[in-house]
């Protein structure tokens, strides 16, 4: 019996390890996390930035209102012996977004402390208790309108140079666009006879047959894109017809597998498992980039899901924070943004050096035509639209 | 339960000690649980209070946390598979079990260490690793779909049986090693005069050995079951959202919307199953023939 309580004992507690080693394996979060790899370059010294990085443009666009440094610029020294902390998803997405707030403290000789995740439930929890620990943190779009004026701070908007921002992205009251996640129609170019052209195309088993790859976790951007394929013009998302979107969705039921992470839909492209799928366009990046024969549909909008930067109540340092995210959105920042991972830069003047593999996925430029989702919507009605979504997938 | 191995244990343990000091030892004793105690008031009594609370009084989207799990069936749904995925690992953990622990037992020293480090290895290699390792092998056109093409149209990634084969893979030392233990110490000479008075090798076996290892599988059992409960990243890439398990759904209510009530009303639910579920286990448990000649 002894040997038993030993045994359990030991058994028990190598559990606890175990679980205890298992703990931070959640699924990545939409938009969390890319796997591109780094295209080098000139990123590095591109968004090192000098103490006065040039950034827009004289005479181009509306100016700063007058005492804001134009967006990318930073006075050196200014926030001497300070610090600040961002909290982002991790991944080569925040190994960019360190390297540019590490050089804005630099810069301004503050100190940088990156953390992560910000999931809704942290932050809430921080703002709540009143020990918020984060400056700045990466809130996801319908995160962020639930949580404008409660969680997040109503940004000052005199405070930023944001004439340079770029139209494709949707203005929130409470955050600065940060990344703009494409989600892509990419398909293996030599599974069809044809390619296909639209999202129609997407939902056509006929036409273009074959197992078709969906992301499990949430049903904003698919329902838009559900709709799109059933010929709502992209125009006319706002609201979406949620149940024409599942009806469309249906259609593909039998052909259909779920992705629960961005690591698993570039398994799914690598391995020939499906022939097309609804996929982020930095994983179909790195898809390209390891020489595998997938490519985007163009000419299928893809459904953009934002993530903004955005300063919690209560944060502490929220003079630096406004000052680290001017920095942020400045052309060079941006540029090296989309170098090091492969997403559309936030900053109409960024010129990046692009490879073909990032040309191919550059959804910012024609002839791909993005479109957002309606986050009032969504925010509004997440809980019970997650019901659904639940519903639907398991059964 | 009054086993063999309690009976050596008392023979080994002698005369009893004098009063006085066993008292005192006693009262030593209860001061040693002390830091465990204030550890589990603190990290597990305390937010458990906290969620039975909050899952009866938190009102979220206009509704109570129970009133929302029944308007919804699809979270009964994945509460009652994941109770069937756990107890169908634990049958599969004890057929595949027994036979390894028993192997174990009657091989030598150097066979046994090789099969003891069989079992350990698995727990030095991250279990994400292990679970993406299976997506390769058993995903359409990977080795187990090419070895064994019958098994299904498009491989067995994505099906419950997937999620089966990873889940054993991962507990089935749990089910091993206390296995193992209580088989040990079984007096091999009563295996000698089962067969003696007539018995075949195989009654022997069912009717000696596995009565008196029952609580080492019983104890297994518990650790695999109570552990495949709260398994669902496995599952995620395994499986399909059709496999899913209530943590994806916990994790969800938690993370993303942040309905801590709810979470918590889907924790208390399978919580209160599990106990039921154990509970019906061990009555029925003491109402094998084999187990109550042990007990």
């Amino acid at each position: 019996m002894r040997r038993i309580r030993w045994a359990v004992a030991i058994v028990g507690s190598s559990a606890v390890l175990v679980s205890a080693c298992g703990g931070g394996t959640s699924p990545a979060s939409g938009d969390g996390g890319s796997s591109s790899s780094s295209q080098s370059s000139s990123g590095a010294t591109a968004a090192g930035g000098a103490t006065v990085a040039s950034s827009s443009t004289p005479g181009s666009g509306g100016a700063p209102a007058a005492g804001v440094l134009a967006a990318g610029q930073a006075t050196a020294g200014s926030f001497s012996g300070r610090q600040f902390s961002y909290s982002g998803n991790g991944g080569t997405t925040q190994d960019a977004q360190n390297k540019i707030f590490g050089d804005f403290a630099t810069v301004v000789g503050a100190s940088y402390a990156p953390d992560g995740p910000p999931t809704a439930a942290k932050v809430k929890a921080q703002v709540d208790s009143g020990n918020v620990t984060w400056d700045i943190v990466d809130a996801p779009e319908v995160d962020l309108a639930e949580g404008c004026g409660t969680v997040y701070q109503k940004i000052d908007y005199s405070k930023l140079d944001t004439s340079k921002l770029s139209p494709l992205v949707p203005k929130q009251d409470c955050g600065i666009a940060l990344n703009a996640s494409p989600w892509t129609f990419a398909y293996d170019t030599e599974a069809f006879p044809q390619a296909p052209t639209s999202w129609a195309d997407f939902f056509d088993l006929a036409k273009f047959p074959g197992k078709r790859a969906i992301y499990a976790g949430f049903p904003m951007q698919q329902i838009e894109i559900a709709l799109l394929g059933s010929g709502v013009d992209p125009g006319k998302l706002a609201p979406p017809d949620v149940d024409a979107g599942y009806a469309e969705l249906d259609k593909l039921k039998s052909d259909l597998v779920f992705y629960s992470a961005g690591s698993e839909s570039q398994q799914m492209m690598a391995s020939n498992q499906i022939v097309a799928c609804i996929c982020w366009s930095g994983r179909v990046y790195t898809e390209i980039q390891n020489g595998s024969h997938w490519a985007l549909v163009p000419t299928a909008p893809p459904v953009l899901r934002m993530d903004y930067l955005a300063i919690p109540i209560g944060s502490k340092n929220t003079d630096v924070a406004y000052a680290a995210i001017n920095y942020f959105i400045g052309a060079q920042q941006q540029a090296y943004w989309q170098e090091a991972t492969g997403y559309p830069p936030m900053n109409v003047d960024a010129k990046p050096k692009l490879s073909a593999a990032a040309k191919a996925v550059d959804v910012f430029q024609p002839p791909f035509k993005p479109v957002t989702i309606d986050v009032t919507f969504w925010a509004g009605d997440l809980a019970a639209q997650m019901d659904k979504w639940t519903t639907w997938t398991s059964s | 339960m009054a086993t063999t191995q309690d009976v050596g244990a008392d023979r080994r343990a002698g005369p009893p000690a004098p009063a006085a000091p066993r008292a005192r030892r006693s009262r030593f004793d209860a001061l040693l649980l002390i830091p465990a105690l204030l550890l589990i008031l603190g990290v597990v009594g305390y937010p458990f209070v906290v969620s039975v609370i909050d899952s009866f009084v938190k009102v979220e989207g206009r509704q109570h946390a129970y009133a929302w799990i029944t308007a919804n069936p699809v979270y009964l749904r994945i509460i009652g598979r994941t109770f069937l995925t756990s107890v169908v690992a634990v049958v599969l953990c004890v057929l595949l079990a027994y036979p390894y622990a028993y192997v174990m037992v009657l091989a030598g020293r150097r066979i046994r260490l090789v099969l003891t480090v069989a079992v350990l290895v698995p727990f030095w290699v991250s279990g994400l690793v292990r679970t993406f390792a299976w997506v390769i092998l058993l995903q359409s056109g990977g080795p187990v779909d090419r070895l064994l093409p019958f098994l299904g149209r498009d491989g067995l990634l994505h099906t419950q049986t997937a999620v089966l084969v990873g889940l054993v893979q991962v507990l089935l030392p749990f089910m091993i090693l206390p296995l193992y233990n209580s088989m040990q110490s079984i007096d091999r000479r009563l295996l000698q005069a089962a067969e003696s008075l007539g018995a075949r090798q195989t009654v022997a076996f069912f009717r000696v050995v596995v009565p008196l290892s029952a609580p080492g599988a019983g104890a297994g059992a518990l650790l695999v079951f109570v552990t495949s409960l709260g398994i669902y990243v496995l599952a995620q890439i395994l499986g399909s959202p059709a496999t899913s398990m209530i943590g994806s759904v916990v994790y969800t209510q938690t993370s993303q919307l942040n309905n801590t009530g709810r979470a918590a009303a889907l924790s208390l639910s399978m919580l209160a199953g599990a106990v039921v579920l154990i509970g019906a286990a061990y009555l029925l448990f003491r109402l094998v023939p084999g187990a109550r000649r042990a007990g």
